[in-house]
């Protein structure tokens, strides 16, 4: 049988990218998550910042036919100790990807990409006193690496 | 075959004006509710507190100056569902709404 190709797990892709570069790891070192840890000692609330990445539920969009170009919406997330920290965060994660995302990646490749709606949201759920949060979503236009193999049904 | 001389008055407010004549208005009116009902089918909740505790009634107004209709949520904290917070995560019903009515979402 034909070898089946899935499709990049863009939250993946988007997290492995950000923890490259060295503008982002300056900032948070390697707190960029897509699941947030859970044994962090003294809880989320004792790290200085962290970056959450998260796939808004409308799903991956097929652009065409035969579910090779897709479109996700990831919601990218910073919080930081202070409003400023995490303005520069989110605008650094933004424009990293923004200008340098578009190639190839370990998981797939990205052709397109844009950042939607920078904006502060107070997190209430961390502390007592909201959080400082940016937040911004990646739009990103997306397909599997040509020839990558992915796994194989046996016939 | 006829041919009838008209002579074209340019109108730069052409546009102004349809968009603020009640059969305009009208059809904003009609067709907000299909989209505040879909952005009520996307809550996620249906049971427990948030349900319990939270007003996800959703209203509208129809500007008519700026031919718009705006979706009113009287819920101060409908942020933690549409965007999330560090422990829920986005749910977006406003977004998945507008997207299942047929509308072109936007983020601003």
């Amino acid at each position: 049988m034909d070898t089946l190709t899935l499709m990049p797990d863009i939250e993946a892709l988007v997290s492995d990218f950000l923890r490259d570069q060295a503008e982002v790891a300056a900032l948070v070192d390697d707190r960029v998550y897509t699941v947030l840890p859970t044994k962090v000692p003294g809880g989320l609330a004792a790290l200085q910042n962290f970056v959450r990445l998260t796939l808004v539920p409308t799903g991956a969009n097929p652009i065409d036919a035969p579910r090779w170009l897709m479109e996700s919406r990831v919601q990218v997330d910073v919080w930081a100790k202070q409003k400023k920290t995490a303005k520069t965060i989110a605008e650094t994660c933004a424009a990293a990807a923004c200008q340098r995302i578009i190639g190839q990646h370990d998981e797939g490749v990205v052709t397109r990409v844009r950042a939607e709606g920078m904006g502060y949201q107070p997190d209430p759920d961390l502390t007592d006193v909201p959080t400082p949060r940016y937040l911004f979503d990646l739009v990103l236009t997306y397909h599997p690496t040509p020839e990558a193999p992915g796994p194989t049904s046996s016939s | 075959m006829a041919v009838v001389h008209a002579r074209f008055v340019y109108n730069a407010r052409f546009t102004e004006q349809i968009v603020r004549t009640a059969q305009a208005v009208a059809v904003l009116e009609r067709n907000s509710q299909p989209v505040i009902q879909q952005i009520e089918n996307s809550i996620p909740v249906v049971t427990g507190s948030y349900k319990r505790s939270f007003d996800f009634k959703l209203s509208h107004a129809v500007d008519v100056a700026k031919f718009v209709v705006r979706i009113i949520i009287g819920e101060p904290r409908w942020h933690i569902i549409e965007n999330g917070s560090v422990h829920n995560p986005p749910y977006r019903p406003l977004m998945r709404g507008c997207v299942r009515a047929g509308l072109r979402y936007e983020r601003r």
